[in-house]
């Protein structure tokens, strides 16, 4: 890191109950055979529909930790630097993510609290389908100036 | 993908730890992984904007965590047959990852347990750099598909 300083999203200027700029992504078998070539992960319950078709999903689904990325990309497009160090998510998948689905990536402010000399945000996360059916649901912490 | 390939839920016990995985992080993983995930955010793909910044170098996306975590979940030599659907997750970012950092990453057992009939098993995974600074803690619950 050099003496340049973060750039980091106004503490003040952050208001309970905003929402974050949505992600939406299509997600096709071309983009998990991608995502498995990148991350190294070709369990064939991803990428090989013979076998994944004969598994209690009955078809390829995406990897769980694509569909965090689209999470990971919202916070980062809003927190900037705050999100990329000091900060954190925990959440649940209720679903999976089959070829063809549109996933929507949203989020909205929960808490604010100061400690030390930065801000910390927590935020209520969730990426749901075209259906409008939750598939991951959970909460994602970044860091701002204050 | 034969089935001698992946690590069986019944051959997994708490508080075995997987071998320690070595991973070079280098551009080239930066950018297929954010290509991979659509993510074109110029501080993991442009090396101007990355000399600009704060941290003075592109970084990697905080999740390609993924990438060093799957690869460490391989190190016995097997894939765990296991979905994040149903599952809980958390990421902590500590710090951002450089190109060319060397990262070492430890995978822990940390509880296997079976519910509505469904095998789950709870990782515990650490990742330091070369300066055994931590760089991304996390735990990941897996449901067993085989």
């Amino acid at each position: 890191m050099n003496s340049k300083r973060p750039n980091l999203k106004k503490f003040a200027e952050i208001e309970l109950g905003m929402e974050l700029p949505e992600v939406i992504k299509q997600v096709t078998q071309e983009i998990i055979n991608k995502y498995a070539l990148a991350s190294g992960d070709m369990n064939p319950q991803h990428v090989d529909p013979e076998f994944a078709g004969q598994t209690v999903f009955k078809g390829t689904i995406a990897h769980g930790l694509l569909t965090i990325a689209y999470i990971s990309e919202m916070m980062a497009n809003f927190f900037k630097d705050g999100w990329y160090s000091g900060s954190d998510m925990e959440i649940s998948f209720h679903a999976p993510v089959r070829p063809g689905d549109t996933i929507t990536a949203s989020g909205r402010v929960k808490t604010k609290k100061a400690s030390g000399d930065r801000g910390i945000i927590t935020c209520k996360v969730a990426c749901t389908n075209q259906d409008n059916a939750n598939i991951i649901t959970g909460t994602a912490t970044a860091l701002a100036e204050l | 993908m034969k089935n001698e390939k992946m690590i069986s839920f019944e051959e997994l016990e708490a508080g075995q730890q997987f071998k320690p995985h070595e991973f070079t992080m280098t551009k080239e993983t930066i950018y297929k992984y954010a290509e991979a995930v659509s993510d074109q955010n110029p501080l993991y793909c442009d090396e101007e904007s990355g000399k600009n910044s704060f941290y003075g170098s592109i970084i990697a996306p905080p999740t390609s965590a993924a990438i060093y975590i799957i690869s460490a979940f391989q190190s016995e030599g097997k894939i765990p047959p296991g979905a994040a659907v149903h599952a809980r997750q958390k990421f902590k970012f500590i710090r951002p990852v450089f190109p060319g950092d060397h990262l070492l990453t430890n995978v822990t057992v940390k509880n296997k347990f079976i519910k509505m009939e469904r095998k789950y098993v709870f990782f515990e995974i650490k990742t330091v750099n070369q300066n055994n600074e931590p760089v991304v803690n996390s735990e990941i619950t897996l449901f067993w598909t085989q």
